[in-house]
């Protein structure tokens, strides 16, 4: 093993022959049980010492928002993509990503949100601002090019939105764990409870909108598009978008594509391994040369790794596989895709290497 | 719970106990401790086995639960204990084992949630979307994750650093 270091060596702590299974069932079942005794035990403790003490009234208020316009973003006129132009390595464009580990920004990059122990710090074109009385282990998720962002506890048991300078609780439709998965610019929010998949329209964090499944075998989201079209997959894998009425259908697959799930989602352009869809036409075009899921951008390239050897960074323009540059005798991944596709961020071996793309 | 959830609960694991403990022995990098982890999973899911059975995608809230019993147990300081400041010995480069225990001992030295990033996208293959999904968090955080946790392993497993070792 040398300086280049390749992500194959993690092949080697594949599990091949496991031992004789050391796992209990019956014993798992006994510890259960008496666990929820003790549970029921304690619940009920704290109902008799709350009967006592009166009555203590928590009032919720769900507020009534108003949107926050976007800044709106040039839509591309046409599916067929500009030519990346070249990436160069450097300058650093996004400050903040070298030393916070728990970071989203919306995909224009205009905005990015880190929490900093109890508060968040939220940047707007650079400059940065404290949000406090964030919500008690609040993991912040996603961010839209107002400045809104959205996220849920660390327990997966609740779900918020910042908005018009404060938290607002997103109504659950549904009992289960709740994770927020994606934000657009209007602030409509998806995200899956339990294995459903559900949007809040921007302004009603207390109006949450199921989005049915075509059969039992559960859903969960991938992206929101301006519109409010999401993209997700249904019955364990399989590509689907829900219109913004509620109505669904599969995303098709192209021949020669064995299939897979859709796993990400930008401007009008979805991906999944070897795949990219536009979710406005319908029409779904082979991605070849890209390892998995790609990223795509607002013109519907892809970036990512090559299926080639080395799996050097690289982005798939109409068809054609572009080089990204790496450093000198270091392996880079691309792993942040500005949605213009002129920033491009991802790590080398000392920590953050960023592209600047298009000249 | 009642006879038939319980016998549900039983068949359930049966069929999938193979998948799960190969999941959380590559997660944590012991084959034993792989069943400690999955037998308490097993405990939590039995607690909640009537909730669990009606929340549709089964096989993923399971998974995500021994992800999260993996994570658990990370916090642990016992957990811990056969963790040391320098990496082992340096191994030659025709003893693939001893190889496979320097980059295990790298990858136990990330953070939990990094580490589980990392063998979920690099040792089990799976895509940003379904390590998300796993680990309950963005993929935006999978990918700073991965960013992070992968320049850490360069840095543990450079050349200087493992002569350091030494």
């Amino acid at each position: 093993m040398n300086d280049d270091f390749d992500v194959t060596v993690l092949h080697s702590l594949r599990v091949t022959d496991l031992p004789p299974s050391a796992v209990d069932l019956a014993r798992a079942a006994r510890t259960g049980r008496r666990r929820l005794r003790l549970r029921y035990t304690a619940v009920a403790g704290v109902v008799a010492a709350l009967i006592l003490l009166s009555t203590v009234a928590a009032a919720v208020v769900v507020p009534r928002l108003g949107g926050t316009p976007a800044v709106p973003l040039p839509v591309p006129s046409s599916t067929v993509a500009p030519p990346l132009g070249g990436c160069v390595m450097g300058p650093e464009t996004k400050p903040w990503m070298s030393h916070v580990p728990w970071m989203v920004n919306d995909d224009s990059w205009r905005v990015a949100v880190y929490l900093d122990n109890v508060d968040a710090v939220r940047w707007i074109d650079g400059k940065s601002e404290l949000i406090r009385r964030v919500p008690s282990g609040f993991m912040v998720a996603d961010a839209s090019r107002s400045g809104d962002f959205a996220g849920v506890d660390n327990r997966n048991k609740q779900a918020w939105v910042y908005h018009g300078g404060r938290f607002n609780r997103l109504t659950l439709p549904v009992d289960g764990v709740v994770t927020v998965r994606d934000m657009n610019d209007r602030g409509d929010v998806v995200g899956v409870v339990g294995a459903t998949v559900v949007v809040w329209p921007a302004g009603h964090p207390g109006r949450p909108r199921v989005l049915t499944a075509p059969d039992a075998g559960g859903s969960a989201a991938v992206g929101i598009a301006a519109d409010g079209t999401v993209v997700g997959n249904v019955s364990g894998g399989t590509p689907f978008l829900w219109h913004p009425d509620g109505t669904g259908e599969p995303l098709p697959t192209p021949a020669g594509v064995a299939g897979g799930a859709v796993g990400a989602l930008v401007g009008d352009w979805a991906t999944g391994p070897g795949v990219r869809w536009n979710i406005r036409t319908g029409r779904a075009d082979v991605v070849t040369g890209v390892a998995g899921t790609g990223t795509p951008d607002l013109y519907g390239r892809v970036y990512g790794q090559s299926t080639g050897p080395g799996a050097p960074p690289v982005a798939w323009v109409n068809g054609r596989i572009e080089a990204i540059p790496e450093p000198s005798g270091e392996h880079a991944f691309v792993l942040f895709v500005r949605s213009d596709g002129r920033a491009l961020s991802g790590s080398r071996s000392n920590g953050v290497l960023e592209w600047t793309c298009g000249g | 719970m009642r006879d038939e959830l319980e016998r549900e609960y039983t068949e359930y694991f049966q069929v999938r106990m193979p998948q799960l403990r190969r999941l959380a022995a590559t997660l944590c990098g012991d084959a034993h401790r792989g069943d400690d982890i999955v037998q308490a999973a097993a405990t939590t899911l039995y607690m909640r086995w009537k909730q669990v059975c009606g929340a549709g995608n089964l096989d993923a809230y399971v998974r995500r639960t021994v992800v999260n019993a993996f994570l658990s147990e990370q916090r642990r300081p016992w957990s811990r204990v056969t963790l040391t400041e320098a990496l082992p010995d340096r191994p030659g480069d025709t003893a693939p084992p001893e190889e496979r225990l320097v980059v295990q001992q790298a990858v136990r030295r990330l953070p939990p949630r990094q580490q589980a990033v990392i063998v979920l996208r690099f040792v089990c293959d799976l895509p940003v979307a379904e390590v998300a999904e796993l680990l309950s968090c963005a993929e935006g955080t999978v990918k700073s994750q991965t960013r992070d946790g992968l320049a850490a392993l360069r840095r543990l497993l450079s050349p200087a650093a493992r002569e350091g070792a030494r």
